[in-house]
């Protein structure tokens, strides 16, 4: 008894000494919070450059006036060997978790933005749901940008693109995830295009412009803020906006004012018909929203003219749609997602469509039916204009 | 200890418990079917269809145990083919069982080391580990199984309120189209998936030590029905989180779920939860075969020392599991491919061999 006594104690003793040293120990100070990074082309090689949080800065007591970033700049033959390049300035490795955005270059994605992304892919230190951008000048500028905000740039540039799409709906918000998804089937995805433009002060600023499109991994070109919408009026994901109409009565000429209407709601359902052999599509969007600025309306608001008025916005919406179809076409990418709808309702026929469905595509009918309702008009019922 | 001196007693719940236990931890890692089939979006059918065919055989287990209540099967095989024949398949079943225990091994050390410290060298993991289930072992089959009884429930517990989550991320429009290639696929897919289920093999096992004997069928039909319902559930999630065509490459996918969770930008990497679940389902399932295996190695050659075979058989696993791979994707591929072909003869067709001889031997003994 004594003796296994003895022998479990220098087991355990044997055990302490083996846990207490560990491998991958990484303190939490010795690591670089990478927060947002950007991919250049340059020559042959990636250049890669990332925003690393000072934590220092991010204490409560810390001094003021000193950076509460760093910017690191590195060059690779690949991502993962630009990555380690950075330690030739970086003070510690690298630490991937907690990335907010990525911002690829125009060039890079030309080329193909899975080989820059292949390195996030695999790593199991990446998560797959940090935002992906598209800027048409260099990566490097828009991580270097010193915009006035209260947290990090790179906070910051994560929050003006979710209040930028939660708010207009103008642009589109894609994960690494989301891109994934939609470059291993037909659909094209469209990308936050990200540009820097300075003030009258000559201070820097963000801004978020419309989308740009991808043909599987590859960049094709740009969409407006108006032909984004269009998209997603499709897709379903316009969360809020504005929609401008002329207004009620109006001639051709632009001096009679705007109506301006405010989405709330949006659903779209995208249906699929066969008849004789064609396969054709129609969408059926369904939109809520109130009336948000009308001081040009000269008639009282009754049913009646908020029937009128309706109409403007039902024109407006399919014409932001048919606008969106339109470019669409011309850059023969499905945007809408349509090929995989079609996959989905009719496997059989879309088999004998798959591999040519990017010329296929602009010939393939689509009907667009929308069902748009306003809901109020406000704290105005009858407006000033309307009693003389 | 217990070993020796007296049979342990386990009640037909916990069997029902360990079942789960054992294919809940294998899905958690690699999530067999979505790999193994030409036609990923319907691997949930696949897993339907598998699910089935782990009933029937769960039955026919039960059957056989039922014949022989007092006989672990290894017993059996000596009892309906003689001394060398049933040797021989004794043999065969016992190295199966080690297997399995060390593929297990290496699956437990290789997802370590691949989803959190990639530098370190796999064989410390197997050690580790290693000293746990010898350790296990020694405590017996009660130990194993209590212990099982509380960490199960905490990982399914964990893992359905991880699948809960993530609902935002799904898009159950991903599933769509059902049976684009027809039913071909499908069955094919549901090979890898049968062969789990088929794990089912610990039950004939275990059965001379369930107390209440009359409840083992609905126990252990319910651990399957669940297994079912936590494989489709997974199947779906991932499907429809990454899509059909990416979740077939990824290595570890409900690893890669987990680290999809994000709430309201503040709740989130939550995987260490999910590497806590591999830990304690590995755990068990490695320490069950262990013990599977020992106490048959002592049944075969009528052993009355137990005790004597844990640490040799234990080395032999940590030995197996050091040498037999050289990394994840080897792993991956003899547990997906080349394991599958003779997990389905040995877990089905023996054993429906086995329920057919042993049908047709009563009768000569009634005649």
């Amino acid at each position: 008894m004594k003796k296994s006594r003895i022998l479990l104690i220098s087991f355990i003793l044997l055990i302490c000494i083996l846990l207490s040293g560990c491998w991958n120990r990484r303190e939490i100070e010795s690591l670089s919070f990478v927060l947002a990074s950007g991919i250049d082309q340059s020559g042959d090689q990636f250049q890669l450059s990332t925003q690393v949080v000072n934590t220092e800065a991010l204490a409560k007591n810390a001094p003021s006036g000193i950076h509460s970033y760093f910017v690191f700049t590195s060059k690779g033959k690949t991502i993962f060997d630009a990555v380690r390049n950075a330690t030739q300035s970086a003070p510690s490795k690298l630490f991937w978790s907690h990335t907010k955005v990525l911002v690829l270059s125009e060039e890079v994605a030309q080329k193909g933005a899975l080989s820059a992304l292949g390195f996030f892919i695999r790593d199991a230190e990446e998560r797959r749901n940090f935002h992906i951008l598209v800027t048409p000048g260099r990566a490097e500028t828009v991580i270097n940008a010193d915009v006035k905000t209260k947290s990090l740039p790179a906070m910051a540039l994560a929050n003006t693109l979710e209040s930028n799409y939660k708010s207009t709906s103008q642009t589109s918000i894609v994960t690494l995830n989301d891109f994934l998804l939609e470059i291993h089937g037909t659909e094209c995805p469209i990308v936050p295009t990200i540009k820097i433009i300075k003030t009258q002060k000559g201070e820097q600023e963000y801004q978020i412009l419309g989308s740009a499109v991808f043909n599987k991994d590859k960049f094709i070109s740009y969409l407006s803020p108006i032909e984004t919408r269009g998209v997603q009026w499709v897709k379903g994901k316009v969360k809020s906006g504005i929609i401008v109409t002329p207004c009620l009565d109006a001639g051709k000429n632009d001096k009679d004012g705007k109506i301006s209407f405010e989405i709330y709601q949006e659903k779209s359902k995208i249906d699929i018909k066969k008849g004789n052999n064609q396969i054709s599509i129609e969408v059926h969007i369904k939109e809520r929203g109130n009336l948000a600025e009308g001081a040009c309306i000269k008639s009282e608001i009754n049913p009646n003219t908020l029937a009128k008025i309706n109409k403007l916005k039902e024109t407006a919406i399919k014409e932001e749609i048919q606008g969106a179809l339109k470019k669409a076409y011309e850059l023969k990418t499905d945007v809408f997602g349509f090929g995989e709808q079609i996959h989905r309702k009719y496997p059989k026929d879309w088999k004998t469509m798959k591999d040519n469905w990017s010329n296929k595509f602009p010939s393939i009918p689509v009907k667009i039916i929308v069902d748009s309702r306003i809901n109020g008009t406000g704290l105005i019922q009858v407006n000033e204009g309307g009693k003389k | 200890m217990n070993l020796s001196n007296h049979l342990p007693i386990i009640s037909s719940r916990q069997l029902g418990l360990i079942l789960i236990s054992i294919r809940v931890a294998v899905m958690t890692v690699f999530l067999p079917t979505a790999w193994s089939t030409p036609d990923p979006k319907n691997a949930w059918l696949s897993a339907i269809l598998s699910g089935i065919g782990g009933m029937i055989i769960t039955y026919l287990f039960v059957v056989l145990s039922r014949k022989y209540p007092d006989q672990t099967l290894i017993q059996i095989f000596e009892t309906i083919f003689g001394k060398w024949l049933g040797a021989l398949f004794s043999i065969i079943y016992l190295y199966f069982f080690l297997n399995i225990a060390s593929v297990i091994v290496r699956e437990f050390a290789e997802v370590l080391n691949t989803a959190l410290m990639p530098e370190t060298p796999v064989s410390i993991f197997i050690v580790y580990v290693m000293v746990a289930v010898i350790f296990a072992v020694f405590r017996g089959l009660e130990a194993i199984i209590r212990t099982n009884a509380i960490t199960l429930p905490i990982s399914l517990i964990s893992l359905v309120v991880i699948l809960c989550l993530l609902v935002k991320t799904y898009h159950p429009e991903l599933i769509l189209p059902i049976l684009e290639d027809g039913i071909k696929p499908v069955v094919r897919g549901s090979l890898v998936p049968l062969s789990l289920f088929g794990e089912v093999i610990l039950l004939p096992m275990l059965y001379p030590y369930v107390q209440d004997k009359e409840n083992v069928l609905r126990y252990s039909m319910l651990a399957q029905i669940i297994s079912i319902f936590i494989l489709l559930g997974l199947i779906l999630a991932i499907i429809s989180t990454f899509g059909a065509e990416e979740a077939k490459n990824l290595t570890l996918p409900v690893f890669s779920l987990v680290r999809m969770i994000s709430i309201a930008n503040f709740f989130e990497r939550v995987e260490a939860i999910m590497v806590a679940i591999w830990i304690s389902l590995l755990y068990t399932k490695m320490c069950i075969y262990l013990y599977v295996t020992v106490i048959g190695t002592a049944q075969l050659f009528r052993l009355k020392n137990v005790k004597c075979l844990i640490f040799p058989l234990g080395i032999t696993v940590l030995i197996l599991a050091n040498k037999d791979f050289k990394n994840l994707s080897d792993l991956k591929y003899y547990t997906m491919k080349e394991w599958n072909p003779i997990s389905l003869l040995i877990e089905y067709i023996i054993p429906c061999f086995l329920v057919v001889v042993s049908y047709f031997s009563r009768r000569k003994r009634l005649t």
